[in-house]
């Protein structure tokens, strides 16, 4: 847990790359829960996120605390992040790694993580993936599998994703246990090896607005212990138990709507059901809660105003030929470009007010090939433009002037 | 006098024999070395007796020129380019220009049809013609369905869509979402977190 946070730490106080596109969010909510054999709480929350995009990395690092008044408090976190590869186009390669943890008053510090492989199949609009994972949580090794596809209709996006962990630990096959929770980790000369196995299958809808984001989830995960060991159902019991009693399942969903005030805060809302998390121990439980969020940094807007958002590379028609190009670029001191429009030859850009480096060139509209480089380093792609193999063997930013 | 004219006329001969009839261009003879320089000027000279436009040709070397390829592999990208830019005023007509037989060309190259560019042409007039054919190109190299892609783009010029709606209808295919970046994949979804709070039973020692 320790380490994860450390991590956690490191990342957000480093300055981020130049050719990175940073973005984040942190919420202050207030709402209720509530809990198997605890009943009703109310809660206030703080949930600060951060995510960091490289057109082959991506990294999200994210944390909640919740307050429960006198039922108690405690503070989740995670980091994620993957490195994506091309192979053979549509085909691509990701490695990513997940760490959690979780830590608060009368609870004990757990902390799990994960890496494997991704193999992407990979459309504008639609795509698929296979994946394995191997990592450690609170009771011990696991290994799995997963399997999803998503598919885009302009502002609306699904995702269908299938996952399954198995777990295989010494118990002692006493009394009853919970098939979603571990098992107890005391080991006695009587133990016997069992088998956890946990699958996940939920579907995922995301719609995004001009100023209006709505989300919706459900799912079902289902327990299995194997051998011997009787399961029962964690949280609130509402699951299902097969006639041998060995299998269980635990449906969850959420439900959220956002609404963006300005380009920086939003008032957001969510309702539904988590499940249990035997990787650290956690019940499940109904939520309700409000937030104000705010982000850090103007919020990337719907795709109808997203062409004006001053958000990576951006050209903009001045008068007739005339092209201003701007990017952020971070804590460079010195910001070159080149492109077919400068005959390829670099030319020097200007720090403006905001922060961002700007030129004006003459350019034609339509398709255009640019690089940039930074404080006299390698030649790059620009953030925010399309990044396309040359005849050179390297990479080119792509831009359509319009 | 009579010493000036001979000289006038040497030089003349010698100005003509051994300057190519295309014109140099000076960007090229700063930054080219003689044997890709002139390489080059062969495959401009072809191209501007074809009525093709040789500057993106001259753009294509420099852009070689200034990422270091060698010259085998500058002159073979210009060749290329030439080929496409044929293709694409073959498909496009005699009337189009430089914008947008380049457009063209990267149109032809990511996989589109000549005809589907005379449709387009025949749905557009030639000075509009630059954007759309870019956001055709790119969509489909971006891997949008080639099918998908040209009915969409089609859809748009049949309704006189201006630049600006073929740019917003790039961005909403291809990605660029918010906590997305272009070309990856969404992050794969996870349940709701659980509330970090003891278990009824308590945490295992």
């Amino acid at each position: 847990m320790r380490r994860v946070l450390g991590t956690c730490a490191l990342l957000l106080g480093a300055a981020p790359p130049l050719e990175a596109q940073v973005g984040g969010q942190v919420d202050l909510g207030l709402g209720g829960a509530h809990l198997p054999r605890r009943g009703e709480s109310s809660l206030w929350s703080l949930a600060p996120e951060l995510r960091w995009l490289t057109p082959r990395t991506r990294i999200d690092v994210s944390g909640e605390y919740r307050d429960f008044g006198a039922q108690g408090r405690g503070a989740t976190g995670r980091l994620g992040g993957s490195w994506f590869t091309p192979m053979a186009q549509p085909v691509g390669l990701e490695l990513f790694g997940e760490a959690r943890g979780q830590s608060g008053q009368g609870l004990a510090e757990r902390g799990a993580w994960e890496v494997g492989p991704r193999l992407h199949v990979t459309g504008a609009e639609r795509g698929a993936w296979i994946g394995a994972r191997a990592g450690m949580d609170a009771v011990g090794g696991t290994y799995g599998w997963e399997a999803a596809v998503w598919r885009r209709f302009g502002a609306l996006s699904v995702q269908i994703l299938g996952r399954q962990s198995t777990q295989s630990t010494d118990v002692t096959p006493r009394g009853v246990i919970d098939t979603l929770a571990p098992p107890p980790d005391t080991l006695s000369a009587a133990t016997q090896r069992q088998a956890r196995v946990l699958t996940d299958f939920g579907t995922w809808l995301r719609w995004e607005g001009r100023r209006v984001q709505l989300a919706a989830a459900g799912g079902v995960r289902y327990g299995l212990v194997q051998p011997g060991v009787s399961p029962r159902i964690p949280g609130d019991g509402s699951g299902l138990e097969s006639s041998r009693g060995r299998s269980s399942s635990e449906g969850w969903w959420q439900a959220d709507i956002t609404y963006w005030m300005t380009d920086r805060f939003a008032l957001a809302s969510s309702v539904g059901r988590h499940p249990s998390d035997p990787s650290l121990l956690a019940p499940g439980g109904r939520f309700l809660r409000m937030s104000l969020r705010a982000s850090l940094g103007r919020r990337a807007p719907a795709p109808s105003a997203r062409l004006a958002a001053p958000v990576g590379f951006r050209s903009e028609r001045l008068a007739a030929g005339i092209v201003e190009f701007s990017l952020p670029a971070g804590k460079a001191r010195r910001v070159e470009l080149m492109g077919d429009f400068t005959d390829w030859a670099p030319v020097d850009l200007e720090r403006d007010r905001g922060g961002r480096w700007r030129i004006r060139l003459p350019a034609e509209p339509g398709l255009h090939r640019v690089n940039v480089r930074y404080d006299g380093g390698p030649w790059l792609v620009p953030p925010g433009t399309r990044p396309v193999a040359d005849e050179f063997e390297l990479v080119t930013g792509e831009v359509i002037v319009g | 006098m009579r010493t000036l004219l001979p000289c006038a006329a040497l030089l003349l001969v010698v100005g003509l024999t051994t300057v190519p009839l295309a014109a140099q261009d000076a960007r090229l003879a700063a930054r080219l070395p003689t044997g890709t320089r002139l390489a080059v000027e062969r495959l401009m000279d072809s191209a501007r007796a074809g009525g093709l436009p040789t500057e993106p040709l001259v753009r294509k070397a420099l852009e070689g020129e200034s990422k270091g390829a060698d010259s085998a592999r500058i002159v073979s990208a210009v060749a290329t380019l030439a080929r496409y830019l044929e293709q694409a005023r073959q498909a496009l007509g005699t009337g189009a220009d430089e914008a947008t037989l380049v457009a063209g060309a990267a149109a032809l190259r990511a996989g589109a049809q000549p005809a589907r560019l005379r449709a387009l042409d025949s749905l557009r007039s030639r000075e509009r013609l630059a954007v759309p054919l870019s956001v055709l190109a790119d969509l489909l190299t971006s891997g949008v369905e080639p099918e998908r892609a040209w009915t969409t783009v089609r859809q748009m010029a049949t309704q006189g869509a201006p630049d600006a709606d073929f740019l917003e209808l790039r961005e909403r295919l291809t990605g660029g979402r918010q906590g997305q970046a272009p070309g990856l994949p969404p992050a794969a979804e996870r349940p709701p977190t659980a509330a970090p709070l003891p278990a009824p039973h308590g945490p295992s020692p």
